[in-house]
Parts: structure tokens; sequence; C-alpha cells
């Protein structure tokens, strides 16, 4: 079962077994460093297409990621990509996937071509090929005759396309990208986005997204998976996701928030405090605004506002997050 | 529809097998240092000890000079003794700065990403220091014994020393070996391919420090196996004879094989894709 399929898919739970039609299975995976947990029994799966992995700083994703290309060996659990468990088969599992690294990377004293084309030779492919292909990938990554100059003159912007084009250059049939955004002008973010959407949507390639900026993920990803302190306290269908949080208003009050909250949690709806103070409340179950307005009543507060709101990614991760703790 | 949709393509080639993937990393490596003419300059400046001990050869058969020059295989010893400094300069530039500048830029992960064990990584890193100190040592000293081979007149030097061109390789693998993998193991070890190449240097040096003065201060010449330049000289009698001269051998050849032991812990411990820190 695509744990992101239907609307009935509950985001705390983790998911059943896993099916054939993952590109990436992760069955009770926990790595320690030393006595920290950065995963702690997590399970998940990861669809075709394009999934983004979020959670806040530590939670997690780059662990994840590390131990899928095999560079971090699992305390307990598995994993497997395409299939292929990643401890027993690494190299093959690496032959299949493209990293674009989070931090700065590059080989010294190379320009874009000849770094891109090493790096595919390094995947086995022939020199002329590996050259070929170096081409193609800039080109890709919209790269003029700045691929000739040396990695190291390059602007943020321009060695995160490099990245990228480092991580496609072999073909792979997954693509881990690593907070791409990172470091980028809103014209750069937005080149890179669309890039991601291309090659999610129209090349075929899937590409696991690790952010923990959730706009980039919406803008790009058809299913999630989050983390939080280890654990994953989520996954599905964006769409699926927001369905969950059932019907969302955004409320202000006149008086002590702390009998309303309580109130509401009385009748088994969520309420959330956000920054700019207004509370967010929660409605499932069909019930209604007027179960807001009977919480208010008997909590001694008048409603001053009170407005239906479309659920965001924001929000069904802040719950998530919320939940997992 | 934007140019660039019509670039992108899946790879449909083949790929070569995972077993040689190492030899890409030295290739690369090879072919950098090649095309720079300070290195040319410095492999020129190199060969010149070849070209002299060439010249000699050839005066030791000239009628004129007989007896000038006895060529057997202490003169090949000695052709490798000499060659001794050049390799330590290579193991300085490039040698330390193979992995030092990898870990600065952050490209290990770059390797480590695709089908590549630490293993190749290594050993394709290593496969450059000993390609050009192949270029030092054997190939001249090979070059120089055939040379001997083609101007005598008669058998009586192949058939005396038919063991030589073995010992010539054998003598310096296990130079090259030695010196390789403490250049990379101190290259290794930090960010900066300069501080590697002095801790090469004190390494070295230091070694010699102090096995010279703990055998000056006791008087006990066994100290000689704390130093490297030594360590390396009583190897040399393991292939070239003179046993009885040099009576620390074995405690020297074990002493460096601990030490290449020691590089290739160390290597085992730095080349690592993510730094953990607990």
């Amino acid at each position: 079962m695509n744990p992101g399929a239907g609307s009935s898919v509950d985001r705390t739970m983790p998911p059943g077994p896993v099916a054939s039609e993952h590109v990436i299975e992760v069955e009770d995976l926990t790595i320690l460093y030393g006595g920290n947990r950065a995963l702690d029994a997590a399970t998940c799966a990861f669809p075709k297409g394009a999934v983004g992995l979020l959670g806040p700083n530590g939670a997690g994703k780059s662990s994840l990621l590390k131990t899928l290309l095999g560079f971090l060996t699992p305390d307990s659990g598995k994993a497997s990509v395409l299939g292929m468990d990643v401890a027993q088969r690494p190299l093959d599992v690496r032959q299949q996937i493209g990293y674009m690294p989070e931090i700065d990377c590059h080989i010294p004293g190379m320009n874009a071509v000849a770094l891109v084309a090493y790096l595919g030779e390094l995947c086995g492919m022939p020199e002329a090929e590996a050259i070929q292909r170096a081409h193609e990938a800039l080109y890709y990554v919209q790269f003029g005759d700045e691929r000739y100059r040396n990695v190291e003159t390059y602007s943020t912007g321009m060695k995160q396309r490099v990245k990228l084009a480092q991580a496609l250059v072999h073909g792979p049939r997954i693509l881990f990208l690593d907070e791409p955004t990172n470091g980028l002008d809103p014209k750069g973010r937005m080149e890179m986005l669309s890039l991601i959407r291309d090659l999610s949507r129209r090349k075929e390639v899937n590409v696991i997204l690790s952010s923990h900026l959730l706009r980039d993920v919406e803008e790009t990803c058809t299913n999630v998976v989050m983390l939080s302190h280890g654990k994953v306290v989520g996954q599905g269908s964006i769409e699926a996701l927001k369905g969950v949080s059932g019907e969302l208003f955004e409320v202000r009050l006149k008086g002590t928030r702390e009998p309303f909250l309580k109130a509401m949690a009385e009748r088994g709806c969520e309420a959330v405090t956000t920054e700019d103070g207004l509370i967010d409340v929660a409605l499932r179950d069909g019930k209604g605004s007027e179960t807001i307005f009977d919480a208010a009543r008997s909590s001694g507060v008048q409603v001053r506002h009170l407005v239906r709101k479309q659920p965001t990614l924001e929000d069904v991760f802040a719950r998530a997050v919320g939940e997992g703790r | 529809m934007p140019i660039y949709d019509q670039t992108y393509r899946p790879y449909r080639g083949s790929f070569e097998p995972h077993t040689m993937r190492w030899w890409t990393i030295a290739k690369a490596g090879l072919k950098h240092y090649m095309s720079r003419k300070l290195f040319l300059l410095f492999l020129f400046i190199a060969t010149i000890p070849a070209i002299v001990r060439g010249v000699l050869i050839w005066l030791s058969h000239q009628a004129a000079m007989t007896g000038f020059q006895i060529i057997d295989a202490s003169f090949y010893r000695g052709y490798l003794t000499w060659q001794g400094p050049f390799l330590l300069l290579i193991c300085i530039w490039p040698g330390a700065i193979l992995i030092a500048r990898d870990l600065k830029s952050n490209a290990i992960q770059l390797y480590l990403c695709r089908p590549l064990t630490r293993r190749d990584y290594v050993i394709g890193k290593f496969a450059i220091i000993a390609g050009i100190g192949t270029l030092l040592l054997p190939v001249p000293g090979l070059l120089l014994f055939l040379m001997e081979i083609g101007l005598s007149d008669n058998m009586d030097f192949v058939v005396n020393n038919y063991w030589l061109p073995l010992s010539i390789l054998g003598y310096s693998a296990v130079v090259i070996a030695g010196a390789g993998l403490l250049a990379l193991a101190a290259s290794s070890m930090t960010k900066s391919g300069r501080y590697a190449g002095l801790l090469f240097f004190a390494i070295v040096f230091v070694s010699q420090m102090i096995g010279t003065v703990l055998r000056l201060i006791t008087g006990n010449q066994a100290f000689i196996v704390l130093s490297l330049p030594e360590m390396v000289n009583q190897t040399g009698s393991l292939f070239f004879g003179g046993f009885g001269e040099q009576v620390y051998v074995i405690p020297s050849l074990t002493m460096y094989a601990a030490l290449i032991a020691l590089s290739l812990w160390v290597l085992k411990r730095r080349v690592k894709a993510v730094e953990i820190v607990t």
C-alpha cells in the first residue's frame, strides 16, 4: 500500500508492510552517534516520484540519506533501495543514486566539465561518454561557457547547479538532494525548484528532497516523510495529509487563552497558539465551528476573529512534529 | 520548449567493471601533474642522476677507461639511494596534498557517494605517488641495467647479476610503498597540504634525529632502527646483499612494516565520507 494514497492515512502511525512500488524502504532503522539517536527505529517508505524528507535541523534527515548511501552503518534495522539492501550491496545501490550533498564541495583545480566528467568516470562511464554526459548535464542545469571556469571561482548558485549536474551525470534512477536551495537567491531558488520538478515529472527520475524549507517541498513533491528527533512522525501524500487535518480555523480571542485551549482539548480538538498570537484550531470528526463558540463560552472568553483556513504543509508538519515529541 | 528540455536524457550506455575504478583517480592525478611545467622540470632534474650513471656505464666500456667504474649491484643500489631525496620531495609535493585538499574542499563525499570504496580511493591516490615514484626509481634503474647488458661484450654481467632487476623492483616497491603511504597518512591528518607536507618532513627527519641522538647518548647501535632513512638503508641490504655489515635488517624491516601498518590504520580512520562528532 502506498502510505500516501487515499485520505485515510494516519500520519502519526508507522506504515504497514512496504510494497514493490516503493523505491526506498526503511525498517526499524536506528543510528547512534555515541549516546545520541540520530535515527530511532525509523520505518518509512518512499514511493516513486518526488518525495520530500522533512524535519527540523537535527531531525535525522541527513543521517537517513547517509545511511542509504552506505556512509553510516545502521545499529539496527535495515534499508533497501530499489530492492537492494544497502548494507549488502552498497556499490550497486550507489550506482543507481545521484547525491547532491548539502555542504559546499568540489574537487580543487577542475572546471565544471572536467569535474562532472571525472565523477561520471568514477561511476564507471567510459571517458568519452562521461565528457559528453557532463556537457549535457551542465547544459541542463543552464551552464554556458562558464563551465570552463575553475569551480572554485563560482558563486553559490553556480556551485549548487554543478552539484546537481554531477549527481545527474551517470543517469541515476534516484536523486538525493540535500537542501538543494541552500544559499540561493530567489531567482536561483525558483530555477532549482523548476529543475527538480522537471526531473521528477518529465524525466522519470525519482527525487528525494531533504529540506527544512516546507515551501520548497510543497512546490516540488507529491509525498513527504516527516522526521523529528530521529523518529518518523508522518508520511504520505501531501494532499492526503492536508485532508487529515480536517477543518482548520484561525481564531483570535479576547480573554485568557489557556482555559479555551483546555476546553478545546476536552472536546477532542487540536488548538495551537501561533507565533502571531492567534490560535489555529483543527476540527475533525464532523465537528463544526459551533464547537469553537461552545468552548469559548465555557471558558469565559470572546471570539473576536474566526476565519476558515486552507491547511498548508506547514500546519501538517507543525502538528506532526508536535505529536512526535 | 526550453533548450535544456532537449538535453537531459537517461544514460543508456555501459558502465565499466568496478575492479579498476581506482585507476580513474590515478589517471586523473597523473595527467594533472604531468601537464604542469614545474612538475616536468622537477622530473627532468630527477632524471639527471640516471643520465650521469648512464654516462658512467658508457665510459666503463671504453677501452681507455677500463677499471674507471665497476658496474655491480652496489652501483644500482647507489643509484636508487641517490634517488631517495627525489622520492621524498614527491611525497611532500604532490603526495602530502592529495588527500588534504580533498578534505579541505569536502570532496571525499563526492568520491564516496559513487560506486567506489574507501579502499579504491586510497589505492587511486597511492597510485599517483607510486606512478611518479616508478618513473624516478625502478624505470631508470632497469634501463641502466639493460644499458649495461647492451654494452657488455659477454654474458658475465647477466650471469652474475640476473637477480638485479627483481632487486631493483622489490627495493623500489618497498621504499615507494612506505614513503607513499606515510605521505598519504600525513595528508589525511589535516586539511592543509602545507601542514601535511611539514608533518611528513618532520616524521622523516625527527625520526632520524631521535635515532641518531639516542645512538650517540647510549652508544647502542640498535637505535638506528628508529630512523626512517636508516630503516630504508637497512632494507636495501635485504635486496642488494651486504647482510653481514647491516646487522639490523630484521628489526628495521619490522619497524618499517609497523610504520606501513600505522599509515594504513590512520588512512582507515581518516578517509570517511562523513565525520561523526559525538
